[in-house]
């Protein structure tokens, strides 16, 4: 895989390289309009100065016959320049967006200062954007090459007019464009503050429900009208200097003209120039201006191009950074795990080893000594281990629950168990995060994880594929009590679930997913707080079936669900300020002292 | 609903019975648009004759520049002295000025006018979004209102600040240009004409093909959008089951879609500019040839045909702009007749709300809860009263099909509650046994199919904790006298239908905290606020205390930091004792609580069980339990199953019964 663009500069040539095929058939012809557009005023010039001023029919119909030629090339030039341009802005702004995706995708893990909304823009709007530097590139360079063509012309049609022309027009930019930074600063400022009216109405309607509940009416309109006032002052101050910044343009062309007219006035008194070249002069020197302005105008637009250009290389670097990182950070837990492929042998080979490595990414120890809790897979089954507890194998048919005072400890276990998943694969260790994850589909999709449209499911390679024709076991549908909700939903297994999974509420998302990753008929299946959001009687029933199901394979929930740990073979208990102890659900309820008190307390009924 | 029961606008028909254009808000028509329009615009009749005025000089003063070359061509040839070339000279800069004053002023008076008006409408929508009546919000949902009041409102307020200024002066500058074109001859005028129908054929070429392109444009890029964030936010499980290139493949089909979409409709756009050209091309030469034949017959000057030339070629781009922009201005305007329906919706329901307002305002008053007070509310005659709810004989279906009681499909099926004055009462049942449904009945935010759900504002308070069946007697001088409702019942109270009362009224006794959590982009203190704008500080502080929330004032920035989106990020744990604190704050007789603790791990539960318990102290509860703790700290349990009530009592009571609770007690407490 080649390296990513290291800057925005590299990104954007590496762009240009890759559609000169597009672009320069696309410059080539939109610098050919632009010719064309300029020469529009001289043709009238000439037309007045051979056909209508001698007043001669031939003249007239070839007139009208260069007039239709130009038009038409002119018309093409733009046509099929603009379009080539276009084809090239859109295929590179498609290529960024994969490229974005598949890099943000496919590595071990997001940076962990990048949301994916950040993510999200930069694959999108900054895609569209660092792309659109084509069509600054397009209409820079056909305004370049129609100003060159315009000022050809102007000095051969009069040197002295020509050149006052080409100093006085560029002078008469410069001084517009002296105040337009300040302006376009302002402009911004305007455009955040209606973004800002637009987001705060956006935010609003989203927590309409919650408004209505509480009665928060008059609270949200009170502090709508003032960001949206804000706005509209800020509108007002904007139109107002840009109105005055047009007029100082209006203003600074005038004069020009004036000072032009005056020189091509006299000179044309004196017999050194025809009407019609004072017609052309005078007809260019208005229209130079469009393609000065536009010149302008790219500029600042370019420098945002490269800012989007530069965004995506840095996301790009970033991400390309994580491999190497994650791995690194991965080796130490998955040592053990790497010897699983490599034989079914007896399942003690690991414990030993498995007590240490977990202290090391996992932030799980104290300061000394071993970490409070380390859980690893191997070939058969998991190891959990800790400071107090010696190295236990937990054998296939396992339900085992850990319920752990400390989130933070929580977290660290299943990052480890997360980063083994990876190298052993989910039909070894599947590692089920508790935030759900649903996809546009529906729900036959998104728990067997194939396509919802024509895709085919996984590589198959592996050895307990899971079936691919998308058939979903009753037993796993009523395991994770889904079974309920497709009674509920139209279509049942069949029923479209929408973008983010958002027609669900979080009972359904979270018996989907968890249809899902017994669906995966993983070896190893690790849970995390996945039934909160149902209620008790389901919850029950849930924590029931999955120990029936699952009655062949290890599975570790960590919760506080008295449900899931009342249905354990066993409960690993890591108070927050003592030891870790080990016992059933109904032992450690009952247990007297301390230990027996924080359980009670850590049950969250 | 239930905690997980069916999201009704997703799976079921409209009960069309309580609003027949729901799930759908309305759309205005443009007529109606333009009359919501025209308030706002009314008092600005004064910087409208000035835009006019101002964008009409400035428009003239263009054409000073083709006259004088005309003048010249015509003048110079025939001998004239140097003269000719000063005053042409002097006019054109004079000109100048005039076009600088005349674009400053125009555009400064066109702010003035467009600015606060779209503010305005602004707001009005918002407004009207806020004032929809609660059940229709929740069937509609919110996702039509974010669209409507954020997307469209945006993309009339960017169009009034980017294209309508140029739009304006085009449409000026067009209509000054073809006057002056008459007035330099009129033949020439006539011909000029010809670009009319020439330019209308374009459009009419052009929008019918175009809006459907742009529609499929902005789906598709909707679509891959979604499966941009659908696959980024789901990529640690797409990791987990190595199923990520089934993701990569639907992003990438979604973005090629929409590639090959916007390559063809800007191959379409070009196709419509090269009819410009057309235009341009056969009006510039019909008005050569024109002036050519009155040249030849001495009609005109050939200084007249070459103003009349440059003055359309000055056309180019203004006509170019408009044909251009025709298309952002029609959405512009779809979008403003999109925004209006809201306001319509809303303003129905505005004068409905108005008119039960009239009709109790004289006497509300004493039953008004005063935000902030605590307790029962002491009544006019001196006792101690507060507000209790009495729902009778609750049926409710998703499906407007199933109007009668008895019939299939329901979610309520004959359930009645009463939660009297500082009674806690907690729902306990399955998935779509209809504890959600109830919640929101009770909390006014929905409709029985039938049956009676209403709030008796002046129960008196009786000392004793078991609040005897009867509740309220109608004494001398109820606060209510007017509209009394007669409740089934073993003895008769006065009350008010829920779904019939102004939403402050029943604010002002009831709220509700539901699943959804919401923080809006704002600092804590503006967060708690929410349901009393103008609480002290001191009265924010207390709030957020006595839910626990102090973690709040440890912030860096204390309660003034910025949460929300974009903002500091909280925990779920955190953003649900927000909610608690806006409920201590709004301080209503009943609170009914509806919010599953699914984020919150078992810390977590604890810590929110503990605030919620907090901000019930004192008042009637209607709590939907999730987990059977706070169904055992209520005074009385309600047992649901398929909509009905099949067990009632206090927890103790329940649990020695060995029924249904008993069981699940059982299975729970391990």
């Amino acid at each position: 895989m080649p390296a990513p663009p290291s800057s925005g500069r590299t990104l954007l040539s590496r762009a240009l390289v890759r559609r000169l095929r597009l672009l320069l058939p696309g410059v080539a012809s939109l610098s050919v309009w632009q010719v064309c557009e300029a020469l529009v005023p001289v043709v009238i010039g000439a037309v007045v100065d051979i056909a209508i001023i001698p007043r001669s029919l031939p003249m007239l119909a070839v007139s009208i016959a260069g007039i239709a030629l130009l038009f038409t090339v002119l018309s093409y030039g733009y046509r099929f320049g603009a379009r080539l341009c276009n084809a090239a802005r859109e295929h590179e702004a498609h290529a960024l967006r994969v490229e974005v995706s598949h890099a943000a995708l496919t590595s071990p893990d997001l940076p962990p200062d990048r949301a994916s909304g950040e993510v999200l823009s930069i694959a999108s709007a900054d895609a569209d954007l660092a792309a659109e530097v084509f069509a600054h590139l397009g209409r820079g360079v056909a305004a370049l090459l129609g100003m060159i063509v315009a000022a050809v012309l102007l000095v051969l049609s009069d040197a002295v007019t020509g050149l006052l022309v080409l100093i006085a027009v560029p002078v008469g930019l410069v001084l517009v464009a002296l105040p337009g930074r300040a302006v376009s600063v302002k402009a911004g400022a305007q455009l955040a503050a209606t973004a800002r009216a637009a987001n705060s109405a956006a935010d609003l309607m989203r927590g309409l429900r919650v408004l209505k509940a509480l009665g928060g009416a008059e609270w949200a309109l009170r502090r709508f009208r003032t960001t949206s006032d804000d706005a509209a002052v800020a509108g007002v101050a904007t139109g107002e200097r840009s109105g005055r910044l047009s007029g100082v343009g209006a203003l600074v062309m005038s004069a020009v003209l004036a000072v032009v007219l005056v020189v091509a006035g006299l000179r044309l008194l004196d017999g050194q120039m025809s009407a019609g070249a004072l017609i052309a002069i005078l007809g260019m020197t208005a229209f130079l201006t469009e393609p000065m302005r536009a010149l302008a105008d790219i500029v600042g637009l370019t420098a945002r191009s490269h800012g989007a250009a530069s965004r995506i290389a840095a996301l790009l670097t970033d991400l390309a950074e994580t491999h190497p990182k994650t791995h690194s950070a991965a080796e130490a837990p998955t040592e053990p795990a790497h010897a699983a492929p490599s034989h079914d042998g007896p399942s003690h080979s690991g414990p030993s080893r498995a007590a240490h490595p977990q202290a090391e990414p996992g932030h799980a120890a104290p300061p000394h000594g071993a970490p409070r809790l380390a859980v690893t897979a191997h070939a058969s089954g998991l190891t959990v281990s800790g400071d107090s507890l010696p190295a236990v194998d937990v054998p296939a048919g396992t339900l085992l629950c850990v319920l752990v005072d400390e989130d933070a400890l929580a977290h660290d276990v299943l990052t480890a168990l997360t980063s083994q998943s990876r190298v052993l694969g989910p039909d070894h260790l599947l590692v089920t995060p508790h935030a759900v994850d649903l996809f546009e589909g529906t729900i036959r999709s998104n728990i067997t994880m194939s396509s919802g449209t024509d895709m085919t499911a996984s590589p198959g390679t592996a050895p307990a594929a899971p079936p691919a024709s998308g058939d979903v076991a009753a037993d796993v549908l009523a395991a994770s009590g889904a079974d309920e909700l497709l009674g509920l939903v139209a279509d049942g297994l069949d029923h479209r679930i929408q973008e983010l999974g958002g027609n669900l509420s979080g009972g359904q998302r979270q018996r989907i997913a968890l249809a899902r990753s017994l669906h995966a008929q993983s070896r190893i299946l690790v849970l995390h707080e996945s039934t909160t959001a149902v209620d008790a009687v389901t919850e029950a029933r849930i924590a029931a079936g999955i120990a029936t199901l699952r009655c062949d394979a290890v599975t570790l929930v960590v919760t506080g669900s008295p449900a899931f740990l009342a249905a354990a073979d066993a409960v690993v208990y890591v108070p927050a300020d003592a030891p870790a102890v080990t016992g059933t659900h109904s032992g450690l309820l009952g247990a007297a002292g301390t230990i027996g008190d924080s359980y009670r307390e850590a049950v969250a009924r | 609903m239930s905690t997980d029961s069916t999201v009704p606008d997703a799976t079921s028909p409209p009960d069309s019975s309580t609003r027949p254009d729901t799930p759908t808000l309305p759309i205005a028509t443009r007529r109606r648009a333009f009359a919501r329009l025209l308030p706002h615009l009314r008092g600005r009749a004064g910087w409208l004759v000035v835009l006019l005025v101002a964008g009409t000089a400035n428009a003239a003063a263009g054409l000073v520049g083709p006259w004088a070359i005309g003048r010249l061509v015509d003048a110079l040839p025939a001998g004239a002295g140097p003269e000719v070339v000063w005053t042409s000279a002097i006019a054109v800069a004079v000109a100048g000025l005039v076009m600088a004053v005349g674009t400053w002023i125009g555009a400064w008076a066109l702010a003035r006018v467009a600015m606060p008006a779209v503010a305005g409408l602004r707001t009005d929508v918002v407004g009207a979004a806020l004032a929809l009546d609660a059940q229709t919000v929740e069937r509609t949902g919110t996702g039509d209102l974010v669209s409507r009041v954020a997307d469209d409102s945006r993309r009339v307020s960017e169009t009034s600040t980017q294209i309508l200024p140029l739009v304006v002066e085009s449409v000026l500058v067009v209509v000054v240009s073809a006057i002056g074109l008459a007035a330099v001859d009129w033949r020439l005028g006539l011909v000029g004409l010809v670009a009319l129908p020439m330019y209308w054929l374009t459009l009419r070429w052009y929008l019918p093909r175009s809006a459907p392109l742009y529609q499929q444009e902005r789906a598709a890029i909707g679509r891959r959008s979604g499966r941009l964030l659908g696959g980024l936010t789901g990529a640690r499980t797409l990791r987990a089951h190595r199923a990520e290139h089934i993701e990569l493949a639907r992003i990438d089909s979604a973005s090629v879609e929409a590639r090959d979409l916007s390559i063809g409709v800007f191959r379409f756009l070009t196709r419509a500019f090269s009819r410009n050209n057309r235009a341009e091309a056969v009006v510039l030469s019909l008005l050569l040839l024109t002036g050519f034949a009155l040249v030849w017959f001495d009609e005109t000057t050939p200084g007249a045909v070459t103003t009349a030339a440059l003055v359309f070629h000055r056309l180019f781009n203004p006509i170019g702009a408009l044909v251009g922009l025709f298309d952002q201005i029609q959405s512009a305007g779809a979008s403003l007749t999109r925004m209006v329906g809201v306001i319509d919706a809303a303003g129905s329901r505005d004068r409905e709300a108005a008119a039960t307002d009239t009709a109790t305002d004289a006497t509300d008053t004493a039953a008004e809860a005063v935000p902030g007070s605590d307790g029962p509310v002491a009544a006019a005659d001196g006792g101690a009263r507060s507000a209790g709810l009495v729902l009778r004989d609750l049926w409710y279906s998703y499906d407007d099909q199933v109007a009668l009681p008895g019939e299939q499909n329901h979610v309520l099926r004959g359930v009645d509650l009463t939660v009297a004055p500082g009674e806690v009462v907690a729902v306990v049942g399955t998935t779509g046994a209809g504890k959600s449904t109830l919640a929101k009945i009770a909390a006014g935010l929905a409709a029985p199919s039938s049956g009676s759900a209403q709030l008796i504002e002046d129960w008196p308070v009786i000392e004793d904790s078991s609040v005897s069946e009867d509740g309220p007697v109608n004494e001398s001088g109820s606060v209510i006298e007017d509209r009394p409702a007669i409740v089934n019942g073993p003895a008769a109270r006065t009350g008010h239908e829920i779904t019939t009362l102004p939403e402050h009224r029943l604010r002002a006794h009831v709220a509700m905290i539901a699943q959804e959590v919401h923080t809006f982009v704002g600092t804590i203190r503006d967060n708690v606020a929410m349901p009393v704008p103008d609480a002290p500080p001191a009265a924010i502080e207390h709030a957020l205390r006595r839910v626990g929330a102090d973690w709040a004032f440890a912030l860096p920035h204390g309660l003034d930091t910025v949460v929300g989106d974009g903002g500091a990020r909280l925990s779920p744990l955190q953003e649900q004792t927000i909610a608690l604190a806006r409920l201590v704050l709004a301080d209503p007789d009943i609170a009914i609580l509806d919010e599953a603790t699914a984020e919150a791990g078992s810390t977590g539960a604890h810590l929110l069980e503990t605030a919620a318990a907090a901000a019930l102290e004192g008042r009637g509860a209607l709590v939907i339990a999730h987990r059977l703790s706070q169904a055992e700290a209520a005074d009385r349990v309600l047992v649901m199953e398929h909509g009905q009530v099949v067990e009632e009592g206090p927890h103790a009571q329940l649990v020695a019964a060995g029924g249904r609770y008993a069981a699940l007690w059982e299975a729970w407490s391990g």
